[in-house]
């Protein structure tokens, strides 16, 4: 069978979905169990501990609130670089991609700056119960803004290629569901960790 | 791929709702209202904010219901997960009081 067979072949159980898709949505299920196994027990730990600090004492709400912003726009631009891309609008598929690279990256030093500030406050993963579920869930969805980072420059390098039209853009759109999930883990985690 | 996607405009409105949230979930917060209202209002807004960016920005609005399936059953999965730890935190929590 070749490539462009096996690529346009569906997955038996959800016909009309390219394997490409349907690859990513698998991927995709084991990074909401690997999150959902993470805020589960926070949750569990949280309810079953007779004291907890109020995460607005300790955290800086309005800055994470900025973060947030600054995630959703990313959020914004990769469904705008898809856009362009379903038009074949080369130009406007780059600089999107670019963009969302960008605002990926301006979320990591946000973060990087929170952490830095709660260290020198004192605030550490061994602080407290709280410290530890911070630093543990922030940690690994920063994990994920990298990888989906490194995966966007990859992208913009394939674009910059002309190697995207408006018949081929199956990478953008599958990277795109990616990039959208690790915004969704950060909306549950900011309500969740940062507001609750 | 998608046979059928949203248009930038509809792109936009999402966005705007989402900040619109957002702004709302800070508001709430620092406003000091009480701890009831505040949880009530985030866990609503969190929900609202992830199922719009579900079925708009990774458009399963759009796709076929099937696909529903695959996010899904983890999810479910995960709740069941969490709800079947409950009595045993509600145990603890008695023993406490």
């Amino acid at each position: 069978m070749t490539r462009a067979a096996a690529h346009a072949e569906p997955a038996a159980l959800f016909p009309e979905l390219p394997v490409g898709k349907f690859g990513m949505w698998v991927f995709l299920v084991s990074e909401i169990m690997f999150f959902t196994g993470l805020i589960g027990s926070y949750i569990v730990l949280r309810l079953g501990s007779s004291s907890w600090p109020r995460p607005g004492e300790i955290l800086n709400t309005p800055l994470l609130g900025v973060n947030t912003i600054v995630l959703l726009s990313s959020s914004l631009t990769m469904a705008l670089a898809l856009h362009a891309a379903q038009q074949g609008r080369q130009a406007a598929l780059k600089r999107h991609l670019l963009l969302t690279a960008l605002l990926g990256l301006t979320f990591l030093g946000i973060k990087g700056y929170d952490y830095l500030h709660m260290w020198h406050e004192g605030f550490m993963m061994s602080s407290s119960l709280f410290g530890s579920c911070y630093y543990l869930l922030t940690g690994f969805h920063a994990l994920h803004v990298l990888s989906g980072v490194i995966l966007l420059a990859y992208l913009f390098v394939v674009a910059s290629r002309g190697m995207f039209s408006a018949t081929n853009y199956g990478r953008i759109e599958y990277s795109g569901l990616y990039w959208h999930f690790i915004d969704i883990v950060w909306v549950i985690l900011f309500a969740i960790l940062c507001l609750v | 791929m998608t046979t059928t996607h949203p248009t930038a405009r509809t792109y936009l409105a999402i966005y705007g709702w989402l900040i619109g949230l957002t702004i709302l979930e800070v508001g709430v917060v620092l406003a000091g209202w009480p701890r009831g209202a505040i949880v009530t209002i985030l866990i609503a807004t969190a929900l609202a904010k992830a199922l719009l960016i579900a079925l708009y920005f990774m458009h399963l609005k759009f796709d076929r219901p099937v696909v529903w399936l695959l996010p899904g059953i983890p999810v479910v999965l995960g709740i069941v997960f969490v709800l079947a730890l409950f009595p045993d935190v509600v145990f603890h929590l008695v023993q406490r009081m």
